[in-house]
C-alpha cells in the first residue's frame, strides 16, 4: 500500500486520541489519526466518548 | 442575601464540597483542610460576592484554588504515589487483536446534553473516579476538572510528560470502560 506509512492501527488512535486532549499533536500525528477516524466507526465512537467524559468531569459541581 | 443567610448558605454546600475535594485529592484530612479553608475563605470575602453568578459556582471557584495549594502541601505524598502508578503498565489487551485493531464495537453513547441532565449520572461518573488507582484520579481530575495545563501537572506530581500523557490515557479508558459497564448498558452495539 503506498500510504501504508499513514496507517496506524487502533490501539494507536486510542492513543492519539486521549492525548490531542492533553497536547498539541505533530501535524503527521494529526494527519495519520484523521486518516483513520475516517476509516474506523469505532475510534469514531471513542473519540465521542472521550470528549463527553471531559465535558462529564468540567460539570462536576455546577 | 444578609450576611446571616450567606453564612447558613455557604455552610450547607459543606458535604457537596466534601465529596469533590475527596474525588479530587483522594485523601479524607486533605479534604477537609481544603474544604474548611474554602468556608473561612468565602465567607470572609462573602462581601465580594456579587450575586451575579450561584453561590455554588463561585465557592467551588475558591475550592479549586484550596485544592491546588493543598497538592503544593503533600506534594512528596502525591510524588511517591504517581511515582509508583507511572512504573504500573497497563496495556488493554483486551480491547485489541493483536494487529492493534479493536476487537469489539464501543456503545453509542448517544446525545450528551440528555445524559447531563440526569443527577444518577453524575453519581454512577463520582464512582468510577473514585474506583481510578488515587494516582490516576488525581492526575485525571487536575486535567479534566481543575482545567490546569499538562505541564503544570506533570510539575505537580513530578512525574515525565510521558508517564503523565499515559496516565491519563488509562485513567479516560478506564473511565470508558466503567461508565459503559454501569451506565451504557441499554445503548445500541
Amino acid at each position: 500500500m503506498i500510504f501504508g506509512w499513514l496507517r496506524i492501527t487502533c490501539r494507536q488512535a486510542h492513543i492519539l486520541l486521549s492525548e490531542r486532549l492533553d497536547r498539541g499533536l505533530q501535524p503527521l500525528e494529526i494527519v495519520r489519526l484523521r486518516l483513520h477516524l475516517l476509516v474506523c466507526d469505532v475510534c469514531s465512537r471513542v473519540a465521542r466518548q472521550f470528549r463527553f467524559i471531559s465535558d462529564a468531569v468540567r460539570r462536576i459541581g455546577t | 442575601m444578609d450576611s446571616g443567610a450567606l453564612r447558613q448558605a455557604v455552610a450547607e454546600l459543606r458535604p457537596m464540597l466534601l465529596k469533590i475535594a475527596r474525588l479530587q485529592l483522594r485523601n479524607d484530612s486533605w479534604a477537609e483542610d481544603a474544604v474548611s479553608e474554602t468556608l473561612v475563605s468565602a465567607l470572609e470575602s462573602a462581601d465580594r460576592f456579587s450575586g451575579q453568578s450561584q453561590l455554588k459556582t463561585w465557592v467551588v471557584g475558591i475550592l479549586k484554588h484550596k485544592i491546588i495549594d493543598q497538592f503544593r502541601r503533600s506534594g512528596r505524598e502525591v510524588s511517591i504515589d504517581a511515582a509508583a502508578e507511572a512504573a504500573q503498565v497497563e496495556t488493554f489487551d483486551e480491547l485489541f487483536a493483536d494487529d492493534g485493531h479493536r476487537l469489539e464495537r464501543p456503545r453509542d453513547w448517544g446525545d450528551p446534553e440528555a445524559t447531563y441532565s440526569r443527577v444518577q449520572f453524575f453519581e454512577v461518573l463520582q464512582i468510577c473516579i473514585e474506583e481510578l488507582p488515587a494516582a490516576l484520579a488525581r492526575v485525571f481530575m487536575m486535567r479534566e476538572w481543575l482545567e490546569l495545563e499538562t505541564a503544570q501537572i506533570c510539575k505537580e506530581a513530578r512525574v515525565s510528560s510521558t508517564n503523565c500523557f499515559v496516565m491519563l490515557h488509562r485513567a479516560r479508558m478506564r473511565l470508558r470502560e466503567c461508565l459503559e459497564q454501569r451506565w451504557f448498558t441499554g445503548e445500541t452495539l
